[in-house]
């Protein structure tokens, strides 16, 4: 399995990651994976952005197509990376368990799409729903219903699935139906 | 269903959320739930089924969704079902049943009772407890306490056409078959005694012909009775002799007597002795006036008097001379234990009424005596015995109760083993001291506020009996409370079918249904006459 990142900074809710390839990071809302020593740590993309290595120095725009710029500018897309914001959900050590991992990710781990099993134990944990919705990301709604979205359609679009995910989501927003009616919403299903 | 108690109190009723997949639809008001607390189980009753929201706002947003899905996300989440229930009985852990004096813990859960449960407060069908009906939605019997039925008088209520007729054919059956007390039947519309027809399957079977001998058939109105070939042990006659003006007075309502005309009715018992009716009514027309002359009375006033009074020479049980004292014989039936029903034919209610006094009146008087001769000897008292009275309203208005000797016997004759099985349309034309008295009130389904009121005036929980009341069927479904059931209950009563009649009829034979009646008495008095 190839990597699609390496962590370049860590913290005990959330980690960024330096993608291998440019403009070709995760989706936003898909799940990710870091291994770190003896646990794996899980988390979903929040925010992908690519830019300058050196923060000083702003790209320009040239009026260029992509394949003109490779031929005349070919250091531009040596100097410029794309980055990817994880909000940890959980993490695995013998058996995956939806809570913030004792230790935060290693720097310079390398991270991997989640495959389906791995989205099999995010599915059957919602614990995921309160870390999202309160991860002061910014996203928040976005992200819970991306995140719905993706673990809806990894399976055979089980209605039960949606229907427990609704009901955690109605004790969570209890005081701002409104707020679940947007989410609801979103997730589009 | 499924649920757990959230909130609660005494007073207020025990709330349960409905939990898993209970569907709120299933949940009657009446239905039996059981709470298992730490210590006690606790028999309730549902009396009232509610939504409520975790947030208000979700209750009116939560409609805007029309999907499958959404529906059951809000459903038990946002929004829920709250069914509350009157705790009835609390059941200890030695399986005593008492009374409430406590409510189960927090997060205690609820579910359907079951058999164990229900037998556990209202006992196993046995001879004392009769089989009167199950609760609504489930298969098990629910027994009514015949020996403590008796000890009061007993009310059975419903409008026209609920099953009234049928309860009492029920609990009548289920007396005689009991032996735990003798009943005398005012059968106003020949619908005990023997074979009637029903509203839907057409013809059941009376008290005679279920317990034969045991059972005796007095008719007023011998045609009636022949034409509907009942097998009658005696014809009821009545000699004017036997009419006292008391009797007269009680048929007040009727006759619409003046105060002169009572006065009058005295100076006649005066000059004429006993037979007072019989002689007034055979004097000439012509000759009133010189009669009222004669006693000191008005002419005029005495010429109303007996026109109104001619309408007893119309009733046709009514007799210078009785070929025999039919009433005498009642009372020997009576003291035998040996039910008896007195059918009324085509008499008329003024005949009823009349015929209904003067047989109570002789009743007290026995009982009375028996009674006060039992204690002197210290021995048993008489056997207990139910008057069934029906139309129950004509004796026990407010306006005369207190004269009639029905009322009195509802009021005090309890202590003399007599009791009244009162069947009535309508509970708010009964004296409410005598609804008060009632020990066991049964009723079918009431629509008149003022019925229901009365009906539950003196019950405890009156407000959440009342949600249960207005939710009977219109049909085979009752609510017990009171002396003979340790909690209220609503049943669906029995049906009176061949099953019943195999269960309570002294006929073992399994043709006896086809059998001519006849020749089952026959039989019955042959082998009296010559036992193995």
């Amino acid at each position: 399995m190839n990597h699609i990142g390496e962590v370049i900074e860590t913290s005990t809710l959330r980690f960024t990651c330096q993608s291998v390839k440019l403009n070709d990071g995760p989706d936003f809302g898909s799940f990710v994976k870091a291994i770190s020593n003896d646990i794996t740590i899980y988390g979903i993309v929040y925010n992908v952005s690519t830019m300058s290595d050196d923060q000083t120095r702003r790209p320009v725009a040239f009026g260029l197509s992509e394949e003109e710029l490779k031929m005349q500018q070919p250091q531009i897309f040596e100097l410029m990376h794309t980055y990817f914001d994880v909000q940890i959900i959980g993490y695995k050590k013998d058996r995956y368990i939806g809570l913030i991992p004792p230790k935060p990710v290693k720097i310079h781990a390398f991270t991997y799409q989640c495959d389906n099993i791995d989205l099999k134990d995010i599915r059957a944990d919602l614990n995921f729903i309160k870390y999202i919705l309160n991860g002061k990301t910014g996203v928040e709604d976005e992200l819970i219903a991306a995140a719905i979205r993706t673990l809806y359609y990894s399976t055979d679009h089980e209605e039960s699935y949606l229907i427990d995910v609704g009901k955690e989501l109605i004790r969570l927003l209890k005081n701002d139906f409104d707020r679940y009616v947007t989410i609801k919403r979103m997730c589009n299903i | 269903m499924k649920g757990k108690l959230f909130r609660g109190s005494i007073s207020s009723g025990l709330d349960i959320k409905l939990t898993g997949d209970s569907i709120i639809e299933d949940i009657k008001v009446g239905n039996f739930v059981v709470v298992t607390g730490k210590k006690n189980k606790y028999l309730c009753m549902v009396t009232d089924i509610k939504y409520e929201a975790v947030n208000p706002q979700i209750m009116i947003s939560g409609t805007n969704f029309d999907s499958e899905i959404d529906e059951k996300i809000i459903e038990g989440t946002g929004v829920y079902g709250v069914i509350t229930l009157s705790p009835m009985i609390q059941v200890d852990e030695n399986q005593n049943a008492l009374t409430v004096k406590s409510i189960p813990s927090y997060g205690s859960y609820a579910l359907d009772a079951d058999k164990d449960d229900i037998y556990a407060v209202f006992g196993e069908p046995s001879d004392e407890n009769f089989y009167i009906g199950t609760p609504p939605e489930m298969d098990i019997p629910i027994c009514i306490n015949l020996k403590k039925l008796v000890e009061r008088s007993t009310g059975i209520f419903g409008r026209a056409g609920t099953g009234k007729t049928y309860l009492t054919r029920l609990l009548l059956s289920g007396l005689v078959k009991s032996k735990l007390a003798v009943s005398l039947i005012f059968d106003a519309h020949n619908e005990y005694g023997y074979g009637a027809k029903s509203e839907n399957s057409g013809y059941v079977k009376g008290l005679k012909q279920l317990f034969g001998s045991k059972v005796a058939i007095f008719t007023l109105d011998r045609e009636s009775s022949l034409r509907r070939q009942v097998p009658i042990d005696g014809v009821l006659n009545i000699a004017y002799n036997q009419i006292t003006p008391d009797d007269i007075l009680l048929l007040n309502s009727m006759l619409n007597l003046n105060s002169t005309a009572i006065e009058s009715i005295y100076q006649i018992m005066k000059k004429e002795g006993n037979n007072w009716l019989y002689n007034f009514l055979n004097i000439d027309a012509s000759e009133i006036d010189e009669y009222a002359l004669e006693i000191g009375a008005n002419g005029s006033s005495l010429q109303a008097l007996r026109r109104k009074l001619e309408r007893f020479t119309k009733l046709p049980f009514l007799m210078n001379v009785t070929p025999n004292d039919c009433i005498k014989q009642i009372m020997d039936y009576l003291q035998n234990g040996i039910n008896v029903v007195i059918e009324f034919g085509n008499v008329s209610t003024l005949g009823y009424m009349l015929v209904a006094n003067i047989i109570t009146r002789h009743i007290h008087d026995m009982y009375v005596k028996k009674s006060e001769e039992a204690i002197a000897n210290n021995s048993k008292g008489p056997i207990p015995l139910v008057i069934a009275v029906e139309e129950a309203h004509r004796f026990l208005d407010p306006s005369i109760s207190k004269e009639t000797t029905m009322g009195e016997i509802a009021r005090e004759m309890r202590k003399y083993n007599v009791t009244l099985l009162i069947v009535d349309q309508r509970t708010s034309q009964i004296d409410t001291e005598v609804m008060s008295q009632i020990g066991t009130k049964i009723t079918c389904r009431l629509e008149d506020d003022n019925d229901i009121s009365s009906f539950l005036s003196g019950v405890n929980n009156a407000s959440k009996l009342r949600n249960v009341l207005a939710s009977l069927d219109q049909k085979q479904q009752a609510l017990i409370i009171g002396h003979a059931v340790p909690m209220p209950v609503v049943i669906k009563t029995r049906n009176y079918d061949q099953e019943f009649y195999k269960d309570v009829s002294t006929f073992n034979d399994s043709d006896f249904i086809d059998k001519p009646f006849l020749e089952l008495i026959e039989k019955e008095k042959i082998d009296e006459l010559f036992p193995d």
